[in-house]
Protein backbone atom coordinates (compact mmCIF):
# COMPACT_ATOMS: atom_id res chain seq x y z
CA UNK A 1 0.00 0.00 0.00
CA UNK A 2 3.12 2.63 0.96
CA UNK A 3 5.00 1.03 -2.24
CA UNK A 4 1.71 2.39 -4.37
CA UNK A 5 1.25 5.74 -2.70
CA UNK A 6 5.01 6.43 -3.01
CA UNK A 7 4.49 5.51 -7.05
CA UNK A 8 1.79 7.53 -7.03
CA UNK A 9 3.23 10.56 -5.38
CA UNK A 10 6.34 10.13 -7.98
CA UNK A 11 3.81 9.77 -10.92
CA UNK A 12 2.24 12.70 -10.04
CA UNK A 13 4.86 14.98 -9.58
CA UNK A 14 6.50 13.87 -12.73
CA UNK A 15 3.39 14.67 -14.84
CA UNK A 16 3.25 18.12 -12.35
CA UNK A 17 6.69 18.58 -13.56
CA UNK A 18 6.22 18.81 -16.98
CA UNK A 19 3.40 20.37 -16.89
CA UNK A 20 4.84 23.20 -14.95
CA UNK A 21 8.20 23.57 -17.47
CA UNK A 22 5.72 23.79 -20.44
CA UNK A 23 3.53 26.55 -18.67
CA UNK A 24 6.60 28.30 -17.43
CA UNK A 25 8.20 28.62 -20.57
CA UNK A 26 5.00 29.90 -22.08
CA UNK A 27 5.32 32.84 -19.61
CA UNK A 28 9.36 33.60 -20.86
CA UNK A 29 7.87 33.10 -24.71
CA UNK A 30 5.21 36.26 -23.76
CA UNK A 31 7.91 38.23 -22.38
CA UNK A 32 9.88 37.42 -25.40
CA UNK A 33 7.18 38.42 -27.54
CA UNK A 34 7.56 41.85 -26.70
CA UNK A 35 11.13 42.65 -27.69
CA UNK A 36 10.24 43.86 -30.98
CA UNK A 37 13.92 43.92 -31.94
CA UNK A 38 14.92 40.83 -30.88
CA UNK A 39 11.72 39.31 -33.06
CA UNK A 40 13.09 41.55 -35.79
CA UNK A 41 16.13 39.56 -35.56
CA UNK A 42 14.35 36.27 -35.84
CA UNK A 43 12.49 36.81 -38.91
CA UNK A 44 15.27 37.93 -40.70
CA UNK A 45 17.57 34.87 -39.10
CA UNK A 46 15.40 32.48 -40.30
CA UNK A 47 14.40 34.74 -43.98
CA UNK A 48 10.89 34.18 -42.68
CA UNK A 49 8.20 35.31 -45.94
CA UNK A 50 4.97 33.28 -44.82
CA UNK A 51 4.51 31.65 -41.79
CA UNK A 52 1.47 29.23 -40.24
CA UNK A 53 0.86 29.29 -36.40
CA UNK A 54 0.10 25.69 -34.87
CA UNK A 55 -1.76 26.88 -32.19
CA UNK A 56 -5.06 28.84 -31.07
CA UNK A 57 -4.01 29.19 -27.24
CA UNK A 58 -3.13 32.98 -26.23
CA UNK A 59 0.56 32.75 -26.94
CA UNK A 60 -0.58 31.75 -30.62
CA UNK A 61 -2.40 34.62 -30.71
CA UNK A 62 0.02 36.89 -29.17
CA UNK A 63 2.46 35.65 -32.08
CA UNK A 64 -0.28 36.36 -34.63
CA UNK A 65 -0.54 39.93 -32.86
CA UNK A 66 3.73 40.56 -32.86
CA UNK A 67 4.05 39.50 -36.48
CA UNK A 68 1.41 40.89 -38.41
CA UNK A 69 3.01 43.93 -39.81
CA UNK A 70 5.84 42.22 -40.49
CA UNK A 71 5.09 38.68 -42.45
CA UNK A 72 2.42 36.97 -43.87
CA UNK A 73 0.20 34.85 -41.95
CA UNK A 74 -1.27 32.26 -44.06
CA UNK A 75 -3.63 31.15 -41.37
CA UNK A 76 -3.84 29.28 -37.83
CA UNK A 77 -3.89 25.36 -37.59
CA UNK A 78 -5.41 23.62 -35.42
CA UNK A 79 -6.12 19.48 -35.16
CA UNK A 80 -9.59 20.02 -35.60
CA UNK A 81 -10.23 23.20 -36.84
CA UNK A 82 -12.94 24.52 -34.20
CA UNK A 83 -10.99 26.72 -32.50
CA UNK A 84 -12.91 30.11 -32.19
CA UNK A 85 -10.52 33.11 -32.27
CA UNK A 86 -11.90 36.26 -30.67
CA UNK A 87 -10.17 38.66 -32.84
CA UNK A 88 -10.75 38.64 -36.94
CA UNK A 89 -7.68 37.30 -38.39
CA UNK A 90 -6.37 34.54 -40.35
CA UNK A 91 -8.43 31.65 -41.31
CA UNK A 92 -7.83 28.36 -39.05
CA UNK A 93 -7.36 25.08 -41.04
CA UNK A 94 -7.59 21.48 -39.95
CA UNK A 95 -4.91 19.20 -40.50
CA UNK A 96 -6.59 17.88 -43.86
CA UNK A 97 -6.98 21.51 -45.06
CA UNK A 98 -3.79 22.37 -44.25
CA UNK A 99 -1.90 19.62 -45.89
CA UNK A 100 -3.82 20.65 -48.99
CA UNK A 101 -3.01 23.96 -48.64
CA UNK A 102 0.84 23.98 -47.36
CA UNK A 103 3.76 25.34 -50.00
CA UNK A 104 7.39 24.59 -47.89
CA UNK A 105 6.40 27.80 -45.45
CA UNK A 106 7.71 27.61 -41.93
CA UNK A 107 5.13 26.66 -39.17
CA UNK A 108 5.40 27.97 -35.68
CA UNK A 109 4.20 25.49 -32.90
CA UNK A 110 3.12 27.51 -29.70
CA UNK A 111 1.70 24.69 -28.36
CA UNK A 112 4.48 23.06 -26.95
CA UNK A 113 2.89 20.69 -24.51
CA UNK A 114 2.05 18.57 -27.33
CA UNK A 115 4.73 19.20 -29.78
CA UNK A 116 5.29 15.91 -30.24
CA UNK A 117 2.16 14.94 -30.97
CA UNK A 118 1.88 17.99 -33.22
CA UNK A 119 4.99 17.16 -35.04
CA UNK A 120 4.15 13.51 -35.51
CA UNK A 121 0.94 15.14 -37.49
CA UNK A 122 2.80 16.99 -39.25
CA UNK A 123 5.91 14.93 -40.59
CA UNK A 124 4.48 13.60 -43.62
CA UNK A 125 4.76 17.15 -45.42
CA UNK A 126 6.45 19.28 -43.26
CA UNK A 127 9.93 19.39 -43.75
CA UNK A 128 11.19 18.93 -40.02
CA UNK A 129 13.58 21.69 -40.28
CA UNK A 130 10.17 24.06 -41.59
CA UNK A 131 8.61 22.81 -37.89
CA UNK A 132 10.02 25.53 -35.45
CA UNK A 133 8.76 25.36 -31.52
CA UNK A 134 8.26 28.78 -30.62
CA UNK A 135 11.40 28.91 -28.72
CA UNK A 136 13.60 27.89 -31.05
CA UNK A 137 12.13 30.98 -33.13
CA UNK A 138 12.40 33.26 -30.30
CA UNK A 139 16.12 32.19 -29.49
CA UNK A 140 18.55 29.80 -29.99
CA UNK A 141 22.48 29.16 -29.67
CA UNK A 142 24.61 29.53 -32.76
CA UNK B 1 33.27 13.57 -19.92
CA UNK B 2 30.10 15.19 -19.94
CA UNK B 3 29.81 18.31 -17.82
CA UNK B 4 26.52 18.43 -17.01
CA UNK B 5 24.51 21.86 -16.32
CA UNK B 6 20.61 22.81 -15.96
CA UNK B 7 21.49 26.70 -16.66
CA UNK B 8 18.57 27.79 -18.80
CA UNK B 9 19.19 30.46 -21.10
CA UNK B 10 23.15 31.17 -20.65
CA UNK B 11 22.78 34.85 -22.04
CA UNK B 12 21.36 35.50 -19.11
CA UNK B 13 23.86 34.14 -16.88
CA UNK B 14 26.91 35.62 -18.01
CA UNK B 15 29.46 35.22 -14.74
CA UNK B 16 27.89 31.25 -14.42
CA UNK B 17 28.25 31.02 -18.17
CA UNK B 18 32.02 32.22 -17.99
CA UNK B 19 32.74 30.14 -14.79
CA UNK B 20 31.44 26.87 -16.81
CA UNK B 21 33.36 27.17 -19.37
CA UNK B 22 36.55 28.43 -17.17
CA UNK B 23 35.58 24.48 -16.12
CA UNK B 24 35.28 23.21 -19.40
CA UNK B 25 38.33 24.43 -20.69
CA UNK B 26 40.22 22.21 -17.93
CA UNK B 27 38.30 19.50 -18.79
CA UNK B 28 38.81 19.36 -22.53
CA UNK B 29 42.69 19.17 -21.18
CA UNK B 30 42.43 16.91 -19.02
CA UNK B 31 39.98 13.92 -20.86
CA UNK B 32 40.16 12.99 -24.92
CA UNK B 33 36.61 14.39 -24.88
CA UNK B 34 34.91 17.10 -23.22
CA UNK B 35 31.29 19.42 -23.43
CA UNK B 36 29.17 20.56 -21.46
CA UNK B 37 25.69 20.37 -21.86
CA UNK B 38 22.41 23.11 -21.15
CA UNK B 39 19.10 23.90 -22.10
CA UNK B 40 17.28 27.05 -23.44
CA UNK B 41 14.34 27.82 -24.88
CA UNK B 42 13.42 24.12 -24.76
CA UNK B 43 16.17 23.06 -26.40
CA UNK B 44 19.08 20.97 -25.28
CA UNK B 45 22.72 21.91 -26.15
CA UNK B 46 26.03 20.06 -26.53
CA UNK B 47 28.53 22.29 -26.77
CA UNK B 48 32.34 22.01 -27.03
CA UNK B 49 33.46 25.55 -25.64
CA UNK B 50 33.50 27.44 -28.94
CA UNK B 51 30.48 25.64 -30.80
CA UNK B 52 27.24 23.87 -30.58
CA UNK B 53 28.21 20.46 -31.38
CA UNK B 54 24.67 18.94 -31.47
CA UNK B 55 21.14 20.18 -29.84
CA UNK B 56 17.84 18.54 -29.35
CA UNK B 57 14.55 19.31 -28.50
CA UNK B 58 13.78 18.78 -24.67
CA UNK B 59 10.11 20.37 -23.91
CA UNK B 60 10.44 19.72 -19.98
CA UNK B 61 12.94 18.02 -17.25
CA UNK B 62 11.88 14.32 -18.15
CA UNK B 63 13.35 15.01 -22.03
CA UNK B 64 16.71 16.51 -20.99
CA UNK B 65 17.14 13.90 -18.66
CA UNK B 66 16.43 11.20 -21.60
CA UNK B 67 18.21 13.44 -24.45
CA UNK B 68 21.26 13.46 -21.89
CA UNK B 69 21.11 10.00 -21.37
CA UNK B 70 21.27 9.16 -25.02
CA UNK B 71 24.44 11.48 -25.49
CA UNK B 72 26.06 9.95 -23.16
CA UNK B 73 25.38 6.35 -24.32
CA UNK B 74 26.42 7.29 -27.99
CA UNK B 75 29.32 9.46 -27.32
CA UNK B 76 30.69 7.07 -24.80
CA UNK B 77 30.93 8.84 -21.84
CA UNK B 78 32.93 7.50 -19.08
CA UNK B 79 32.58 10.88 -16.58
CA UNK B 80 30.60 13.61 -15.66
CA UNK B 81 30.39 16.48 -13.53
CA UNK B 82 27.06 18.01 -12.67
CA UNK B 83 26.58 21.52 -11.86
CA UNK B 84 23.62 20.75 -9.32
CA UNK B 85 19.54 22.91 -9.77
CA UNK B 86 17.12 21.32 -7.45
CA UNK B 87 16.83 17.52 -6.84
CA UNK B 88 13.61 15.77 -8.77
CA UNK B 89 12.34 12.54 -10.08
CA UNK B 90 14.21 13.05 -13.37
CA UNK B 91 17.33 14.06 -11.64
CA UNK B 92 17.44 11.05 -9.34
CA UNK B 93 16.98 8.53 -12.35
CA UNK B 94 19.63 10.33 -14.43
CA UNK B 95 22.32 9.24 -11.04
CA UNK B 96 20.72 6.04 -10.99
CA UNK B 97 21.38 5.82 -14.57
CA UNK B 98 25.32 6.43 -14.21
CA UNK B 99 25.67 4.29 -11.11
CA UNK B 100 24.12 1.47 -13.09
CA UNK B 101 26.56 2.43 -16.00
CA UNK B 102 29.48 2.46 -13.50
CA UNK B 103 30.22 6.39 -14.81
CA UNK B 104 32.13 8.24 -12.34
CA UNK B 105 30.29 11.51 -11.47
CA UNK B 106 30.93 14.18 -8.77
CA UNK B 107 28.19 16.61 -8.21
CA UNK B 108 28.98 20.61 -8.14
CA UNK B 109 26.93 22.50 -5.47
CA UNK B 110 27.32 25.84 -5.95
CA UNK B 111 25.67 27.21 -3.41
CA UNK B 112 25.26 25.50 -0.13
CA UNK B 113 22.95 25.34 2.02
CA UNK B 114 20.49 26.68 -0.50
CA UNK B 115 17.13 26.26 1.58
CA UNK B 116 16.77 29.91 1.71
CA UNK B 117 16.90 30.34 -1.84
CA UNK B 118 13.84 28.77 -2.43
CA UNK B 119 11.34 29.34 0.61
CA UNK B 120 8.49 27.84 -0.59
CA UNK B 121 7.23 26.37 -4.42
CA UNK B 122 6.26 22.78 -5.54
CA UNK B 123 10.17 22.71 -6.49
CA UNK B 124 10.78 23.35 -3.05
CA UNK B 125 9.02 19.97 -1.97
CA UNK B 126 9.87 18.21 -4.79
CA UNK B 127 13.60 18.64 -3.52
CA UNK B 128 13.02 18.26 -0.19
CA UNK B 129 11.57 14.41 -1.35
CA UNK B 130 14.31 13.53 -3.74
CA UNK B 131 17.52 15.10 -2.54
CA UNK B 132 17.35 12.31 0.43
CA UNK B 133 18.11 9.63 -1.88
CA UNK B 134 21.32 11.54 -3.93
CA UNK B 135 23.70 9.51 -1.21
CA UNK B 136 22.18 6.72 -2.54
CA UNK B 137 23.97 7.13 -6.07
CA UNK B 138 26.87 9.85 -5.85
CA UNK B 139 30.44 9.19 -4.07
CA UNK B 140 31.82 13.03 -3.99
CA UNK B 141 30.50 16.56 -4.36
CA UNK B 142 32.05 19.11 -5.13
CA UNK B 143 31.48 22.44 -3.07
CA UNK B 144 32.90 26.30 -2.74
CA UNK B 145 31.98 26.27 1.18
CA UNK B 146 34.17 24.54 3.85
CA UNK B 147 31.91 21.54 4.45
CA UNK B 148 33.76 18.19 4.66
CA UNK B 149 31.16 16.19 3.82
CA UNK B 150 27.11 17.47 2.49
CA UNK B 151 24.09 14.57 3.04
CA UNK B 152 27.01 12.39 4.16
CA UNK B 153 28.77 12.52 0.97
CA UNK B 154 32.46 13.60 1.22
CA UNK B 155 33.50 16.78 -0.37
CA UNK B 156 35.51 18.94 -3.26
CA UNK B 157 36.11 21.99 -1.36
CA UNK B 158 36.83 24.45 -4.29
CA UNK B 159 37.10 28.13 -4.64
CA UNK B 160 36.01 30.23 -7.29
CA UNK B 161 38.56 29.93 -10.45
CA UNK B 162 39.39 32.03 -13.91
CA UNK B 163 40.28 31.30 -16.99
CA UNK B 164 43.53 32.96 -16.95
CA UNK B 165 43.96 33.30 -21.10
CA UNK B 166 41.07 35.70 -20.93
CA UNK B 167 42.50 38.23 -18.28
CA UNK B 168 45.71 40.06 -19.51
CA UNK B 169 48.10 41.33 -16.92
CA UNK B 170 48.05 45.30 -16.55
CA UNK B 171 51.36 47.22 -16.55
CA UNK B 172 51.65 50.28 -14.41
CA UNK B 173 52.92 53.49 -15.19
CA UNK B 174 54.55 54.25 -11.91
CA UNK B 175 55.74 57.29 -12.59
CA UNK B 176 52.29 59.06 -12.72
CA UNK B 177 51.18 61.34 -10.13
CA UNK B 178 47.90 60.28 -9.85
CA UNK B 179 46.48 56.46 -8.41
CA UNK B 180 42.90 54.82 -9.15
CA UNK B 181 41.31 52.88 -7.45
CA UNK B 182 38.96 50.18 -9.14
CA UNK B 183 35.99 48.11 -7.85
CA UNK B 184 34.19 45.81 -9.79
CA UNK B 185 30.85 45.15 -8.20
CA UNK B 186 27.46 45.19 -7.67
CA UNK B 187 26.86 48.20 -5.19
CA UNK B 188 25.15 46.57 -2.46
CA UNK B 189 25.30 47.17 1.27
CA UNK B 190 27.68 44.94 1.94
CA UNK B 191 30.45 46.39 -0.50
CA UNK B 192 30.91 49.51 2.09
CA UNK B 193 32.04 51.90 0.13
CA UNK B 194 31.38 54.56 2.34
CA UNK B 195 34.44 54.04 4.02
CA UNK B 196 36.57 54.80 1.17
CA UNK B 197 34.36 57.76 0.11
CA UNK B 198 34.81 59.11 3.70
CA UNK B 199 38.39 57.95 3.66
CA UNK B 200 39.08 60.13 0.92
CA UNK B 201 36.91 62.93 2.59
CA UNK B 202 39.68 63.69 4.75
CA UNK B 203 42.87 62.75 2.69
CA UNK B 204 41.43 65.88 0.48
CA UNK B 205 41.04 67.94 3.46
CA UNK B 206 44.61 67.23 4.42
CA UNK B 207 47.97 68.11 2.71
CA UNK B 208 47.80 65.66 0.05
CA UNK B 209 50.11 65.15 -2.41
CA UNK B 210 49.01 62.32 -4.78
CA UNK B 211 45.26 62.93 -6.78
CA UNK B 212 43.53 59.00 -5.97
CA UNK B 213 40.85 58.49 -7.51
CA UNK B 214 37.91 55.90 -7.45
CA UNK B 215 36.38 54.11 -10.56
CA UNK B 216 33.30 51.98 -9.26
CA UNK B 217 32.03 49.82 -12.33
CA UNK B 218 28.71 48.37 -11.79
CA UNK B 219 25.54 49.07 -10.46
CA UNK B 220 23.01 48.16 -7.84
CA UNK B 221 20.52 49.47 -4.90
CA UNK B 222 23.42 51.54 -3.35
CA UNK B 223 24.45 54.08 -6.29
CA UNK B 224 21.75 56.78 -5.48
CA UNK B 225 23.64 56.68 -1.65
CA UNK B 226 26.81 56.46 -2.52
CA UNK B 227 26.22 58.98 -5.66
CA UNK B 228 24.60 61.44 -2.97
CA UNK B 229 27.44 60.83 -0.43
CA UNK B 230 30.47 61.53 -3.80
CA UNK B 231 28.59 65.00 -3.66
CA UNK B 232 28.11 66.03 -0.16
CA UNK B 233 31.78 65.32 0.43
CA UNK B 234 32.79 67.16 -2.85
CA UNK B 235 34.68 64.29 -4.24
CA UNK B 236 32.61 64.00 -8.14
CA UNK B 237 35.92 65.15 -9.34
CA UNK B 238 37.73 62.17 -8.43
CA UNK B 239 34.63 59.14 -7.69
CA UNK B 240 33.82 58.15 -11.12
CA UNK B 241 30.60 55.91 -11.74
CA UNK B 242 31.01 54.06 -14.70
CA UNK B 243 27.84 51.27 -14.65
CA UNK B 244 27.86 47.75 -15.94
CA UNK B 245 30.93 46.71 -17.90
CA UNK B 246 31.85 43.51 -19.64
CA UNK B 247 34.62 42.31 -21.68
CA UNK B 248 36.67 45.21 -23.97
CA UNK B 249 35.04 47.65 -22.21
CA UNK B 250 35.41 46.49 -19.19
CA UNK B 251 39.43 45.56 -19.75
CA UNK B 252 39.81 48.97 -20.79
CA UNK B 253 38.90 50.15 -17.24
CA UNK B 254 41.14 47.32 -15.73
CA UNK B 255 43.75 49.21 -17.92
CA UNK B 256 43.35 52.41 -16.11
CA UNK B 257 43.44 50.93 -12.45
CA UNK B 258 46.46 50.68 -10.02
CA UNK B 259 44.43 49.04 -6.97
CA UNK B 260 41.35 46.84 -6.62
CA UNK B 261 39.09 47.37 -4.17
CA UNK B 262 37.15 44.49 -2.55
CA UNK B 263 34.17 44.37 -0.11
CA UNK B 264 34.57 46.77 3.23
CA UNK B 265 31.03 46.01 4.79
CA UNK B 266 30.88 42.54 4.86
CA UNK B 267 30.94 43.22 8.50
CA UNK B 268 26.99 44.29 7.98
CA UNK B 269 26.38 40.68 6.96
CA UNK B 270 26.19 39.46 10.47
CA UNK B 271 29.60 38.24 11.86
CA UNK B 272 31.29 37.71 8.18
CA UNK B 273 34.81 37.89 7.78
CA UNK B 274 36.49 35.71 6.13
CA UNK B 275 35.02 35.24 1.80
CA UNK B 276 36.57 34.25 -1.12
CA UNK B 277 34.33 37.02 -4.03
CA UNK B 278 35.10 36.69 -7.56
CA UNK B 279 36.52 40.27 -8.12
CA UNK B 280 39.22 39.88 -5.48
CA UNK B 281 40.55 37.16 -7.37
CA UNK B 282 40.35 39.01 -10.94
CA UNK B 283 41.89 41.98 -9.74
CA UNK B 284 44.65 39.11 -8.80
CA UNK B 285 44.80 37.87 -12.27
CA UNK B 286 45.13 41.06 -13.87
CA UNK B 287 48.32 41.43 -11.70
CA UNK B 288 46.54 44.37 -9.44
CA UNK B 289 47.18 44.72 -5.61
CA UNK B 290 44.00 44.65 -3.40
CA UNK B 291 42.14 46.67 -0.27
CA UNK B 292 39.63 44.33 1.33
CA UNK B 293 37.60 44.34 4.68
CA UNK B 294 38.12 40.57 5.53
CA UNK B 295 40.13 37.59 5.35
CA UNK B 296 40.58 36.01 2.01
CA UNK B 297 40.37 32.87 2.26
CA UNK B 298 42.63 32.12 -1.28
CA UNK B 299 45.31 34.32 0.14
CA UNK B 300 47.30 33.39 3.32
CA UNK B 301 47.78 36.08 6.24
CA UNK B 302 50.43 38.68 5.61
CA UNK B 303 50.19 38.09 1.95
CA UNK B 304 52.17 41.18 0.91
CA UNK B 305 50.15 42.90 -1.90
CA UNK B 306 46.97 42.37 -0.14
CA UNK B 307 46.39 45.58 2.28
CA UNK B 308 43.62 44.21 4.94
CA UNK B 309 42.05 46.99 6.29
CA UNK B 310 39.47 46.38 9.53
CA UNK B 311 35.70 44.92 8.98
CA UNK B 312 34.04 47.77 10.82
CA UNK B 313 32.99 50.63 9.88
CA UNK B 314 35.88 53.07 9.89
CA UNK B 315 37.31 55.76 7.22
CA UNK B 316 40.25 54.10 4.83
CA UNK B 317 43.37 55.71 5.99
CA UNK B 318 44.24 56.77 2.17
CA UNK B 319 47.49 58.16 2.63
CA UNK B 320 48.43 54.46 3.90
CA UNK B 321 46.81 53.03 0.63
CA UNK B 322 49.07 55.00 -1.41
CA UNK B 323 52.07 54.06 1.20
CA UNK B 324 51.34 50.51 1.02
CA UNK B 325 51.18 50.87 -3.49
CA UNK B 326 53.97 52.85 -3.00
CA UNK B 327 56.26 50.14 -0.95
CA UNK B 328 54.79 47.60 -3.71
CA UNK B 329 55.99 48.86 -6.51
CA UNK B 330 59.78 49.25 -5.56
CA UNK B 331 59.76 46.07 -7.16
CA UNK B 332 59.94 46.17 -10.66
CA UNK B 333 58.41 42.54 -11.00
CA UNK B 334 55.06 43.49 -8.78
CA UNK B 335 52.56 42.99 -11.33
CA UNK B 336 54.00 39.40 -12.76
CA UNK B 337 54.63 38.38 -8.99
CA UNK B 338 50.91 38.91 -8.52
CA UNK B 339 49.77 37.23 -11.57
CA UNK B 340 52.30 34.50 -11.18
CA UNK B 341 50.26 33.53 -7.65
CA UNK B 342 46.82 33.74 -9.47
CA UNK B 343 48.35 31.31 -11.86
CA UNK B 344 49.61 29.59 -9.09
CA UNK B 345 46.88 29.48 -7.10
CA UNK B 346 43.40 30.66 -8.26
CA UNK B 347 43.44 29.24 -12.09
CA UNK B 348 41.15 26.60 -12.73
CA UNK B 349 43.48 24.08 -14.02
CA UNK B 350 44.63 24.20 -10.09
CA UNK B 351 41.11 24.56 -8.46
CA UNK B 352 39.61 21.29 -10.44
CA UNK B 353 42.83 19.06 -10.12
CA UNK B 354 41.58 17.12 -7.15
CA UNK B 355 38.15 16.88 -9.05
CA UNK B 356 40.22 15.71 -12.09
CA UNK B 357 42.74 13.09 -9.89
CA UNK B 358 39.32 11.30 -8.68
CA UNK B 359 37.41 11.39 -11.89
CA UNK B 360 40.62 10.12 -13.99
CA UNK B 361 41.47 7.65 -11.17
CA UNK B 362 39.85 4.03 -12.81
Amino acid sequence: MEQRNIDTLESLLALYAQEFDCVLMNYRYMGMLLDEKNVENRIHHYEIERIYIYGTDSLGMQLCHVLHDRVDILGFVDKIGNKKIPISGPRIFDLCDFEKSYRDEYVIVTLTKYFREISSDLRPFVPSEKMLLIGEFLGDIT
Amino acid sequence: MLYISYIDNPQLHIGVWKKMNGQLKVFKKAFPFAALTFVYNQVAYLWDGERVIEKKRALHRKEYMEVLESWISVLGIRQTYIRYFLSDVFFIKLLKFLQENSIKSVVELATYPYDNEFPFGVRKFEDEIYRKEIPRYVERIATYTKHSNIWGIPCFNLANGYDMDQISVIHHDRRKNLLTMIAVSLLFYWQGFERIFEGMRNYYNTGWKREVNFVLVGTGKEEGYYKKLVHEFFLDKYVYFCGFKKEKELEEMYEKADIGIGSLGLYKRSDESTGSALKVGEYCAHGLPVVCGYQDTRFPKGTPFILQVPNDPSPLDIQSIVDFYDSLTQDEEFSNKIRKYAEEHLSWEQIMRPVIEYLSDE
